[in-house]
């Protein structure tokens, strides 16, 4: 267990470090901050000027070394809208994200479990197809359209729940709702298969022909072995959920996280803004991550290093 | 096959059970909407950006209101709904067949290359896979087309930057299982050499399992294009695409339902399409 968190750990810090020197690639080589910083309508001194002042004219090396001095002392620069340390703003949005991502994550861990044990109890019924169809639609329709059209419905039409915001438990459902149908489809496609697989092996078919029904070799024997499976899979679709649906869905429901900041940012041409929202899902997504790798090889001891059995 | 099955096996979303004729109906919407997006500019009467502020915001059909030369519906500034569909079809088709051709080869000779040299080009190739697949996607977007600028090439560069990983692992996992069979013995054997044995003995046996990975690819990447589009951080206008369109008719929703419920029924159906055609070429593969 130490040599797997000690690999998985450092692999981690591979991570964060590669990220780092993907947002400096992107930031100083590829982009242009003082272009996004400057007023479209800038006279070229400005331009200059701005580019000055933000040491862009230093050689590169310089640039990086000041790059990797300010993440390690937690110093991302100022935010040029919010004139405020650019790390304090990303951190002070990055709790209503966490409640809108863990509240959708617990929902779809619920509907997907529900429906894929469903599914699979129910295996080539017209209960299954439908199941596979719901989860196929799922995953098909944007995450963004989908809160649109429950806005539109629901907020609009019948004044059922609020359009936006998060101050009340009311305003949750339909960001929480929305968003984890990005997942509910997912897991439960996961919970089913591998409730299938294990269900063809040799203990479980044991099981039956001592004369268990289905429902209870699934949940007297084969949910434990698929759950090993089915937790380390949603923790992916958590990560999946930070990094991609949950911005469209904050920016819907005009929720206060870090994906709504980071477009904030970006219309305000605030570079150190968008780079400290960058650096905090990263470095978020690294620790789930880590997480996820560790539980996975508590929970089934065969995917440690070092426990290879020798067969003589 | 077995690795190359279970990598299939492995891929998320699509439709498990297919309904009678499904493949048909995806095959020929997709097909249409090429067709369509290549021949409405000389077919239909409207251009996707021609403004007629005299009909602004008129219903789709069956409702009130609506006119037979808009058949469905204009928007806030009297664009045609049918021809600016269209039009967001041809980029939504565009960026995503661009997008995977791109991040389809560049990760197959990737994965290639690690599975039949091995040792430290393996570990190396592995590495990077593994570290990319936890990229922050979204926000990586967010600071990467806000500092090059929004276009459709920046937008095709940027997906095919963070998708070329899928292919590179089922490439890997292929000719680890393919290169010590007889048939690339014997291809060796007569003297041919590595380039040759992977393209022309090994990669036709894996090109059946990565056009279904393809297939599935095209759908993800058309919902990356819609959703980046619609944060205005993908194709800008006067280009057309449907995330696009929703997100300006987002103001009008309430008077307007249909300029954002048509384009996002649009992205369904695409999405839907290229996920039948996936399970369909996936079941091809995996009976033979």
């Amino acid at each position: 267990m130490a040599a797997l968190t000690i690999r998985t750990a450092l692999r981690g810090a591979c991570v964060i470090l590669l990220v780092l020197l993907a947002i400096f690639t992107v930031g100083y080589v590829i982009g242009d901050p003082a272009r996004l910083a400057v007023p479209i309508t800038a006279s070229n001194e400005q331009y200059e000027q701005m580019r000055a002042s933000l040491g862009l004219d230093d050689p590169l090396a310089t640039q990086l070394w000041r790059f990797v001095e300010g993440v390690f002392t937690l110093d991302l620069g100022e935010s040029y809208w919010q004139r405020r340390p650019a790390l304090d703003v990303a951190l002070s949005y990055l709790p209503a994200t966490l409640l809108l991502v863990g509240g959708s994550f617990v929902v779809a861990l619920l509907g997907g479990g529900i429906l894929g044990v469903t599914a699979a109890l129910r295996r080539g019924t017209f209960a299954d197809r439908l199941i596979g169809w719901l989860n196929a639609g799922m995953a098909a329709a944007p995450p963004f359209w989908i809160g649109i059209v429950l806005i539109l419905l629901l907020a609009v039409e019948f004044d059922v729940f609020p359009t936006s915001g998060n101050d009340s438990l009311s305003a949750m459902v339909l960001p929480v709702f929305t968003l984890s149908l990005a997942s509910i489809g997912r897991i439960a496609q996961t919970v089913r298969g591998n409730l299938l697989a294990e269900e063809d092996l040799p203990y479980a078919r044991m099981a039956r022909a001592k004369g268990f029904s289905r429902t209870e070799v699934v949940s007297e024997h084969t949910s434990r072995n698929a759950g090993v499976a089915v937790t380390t899979y949603s923790l992916w679709g958590l990560i999946r959920l930070l990094t991609g649906a949950s911005v469209v869905v904050e920016v819907v429901f005009a929720w206060p996280g870090v994906g709504q900041l980071a477009i904030e940012a970006v219309a305000h041409q605030d570079f150190p803004l968008i780079q400290a929202c960058v650096v905090v899902v990263a470095v978020l997504v690294v620790i789930i991550n880590f997480s996820a790798e560790l539980l996975y090889g508590w929970l089934d001891p065969r995917l440690r290093p070092q426990q290879r059995v020798e067969v003589t | 096959m077995a690795a190359l099955d279970s990598t299939i096996g492995q891929v998320i979303s699509r439709p498990r059970v297919l309904p009678r004729g499904a493949t048909a109906i995806a095959v020929g919407f997709l097909v249409g909407l090429l067709v369509a997006s290549l021949l409405a500019p000389l077919v239909l009467p409207y251009a996707a950006d021609q403004q007629d502020l005299s009909q602004t915001l008129l219903p789709p059909i069956p409702f009130d209101g609506s006119s037979a030369s808009h058949p469905l519906g204009t928007d806030e500034l009297g664009r045609d709904m049918l021809s600016r569909l269209i039009a967001g079809g041809g980029t939504s088709l565009i960026v995503s067949f661009g997008t995977v051709l791109i991040a389809g080869v560049f990760g197959v000779a990737l994965g290639m290359l690690a599975g039949y040299v091995g040792s430290w080009v393996d570990f190396g190739v592995q590495t990077w896979v593994e570290v990319q697949v936890t990229f922050p996607g979204m926000l990586m977007a967010i600071l990467f087309l806000a500092l090059v600028g929004a276009s459709r090439t920046a937008l095709i560069a940027f997906l095919a930057f963070v998708g070329w990983m899928v292919f590179a692992r089922a490439a890997r996992a292929g000719v680890l299982s393919e290169r010590r069979r007889e048939y690339v013995r014997s291809a060796r054997a007569i003297g041919a050499g590595h380039t040759r044995v992977l393209v022309r003995h090994i990669g036709p046996v894996l090109l059946p399992a990565l056009g279904v990975i393809a297939a599935l690819e095209i759908a993800q990447t058309m919902l990356a294009e819609s959703a980046l589009s619609f944060l205005g951080l993908g194709v800008r206008p006067p280009d057309v695409s449907w995330g696009l369109m929703m997100a300006e008719g987002r103001d009008q929703m309430v008077d307007a339902w249909w300029l954002v419920v048509l384009p996002g029924l649009a992205i369904i159906a695409s999405v839907l399409s290229a996920m039948t055609l996936a399970e369909a070429s996936r079941r091809q593969v995996q009976e033979r």
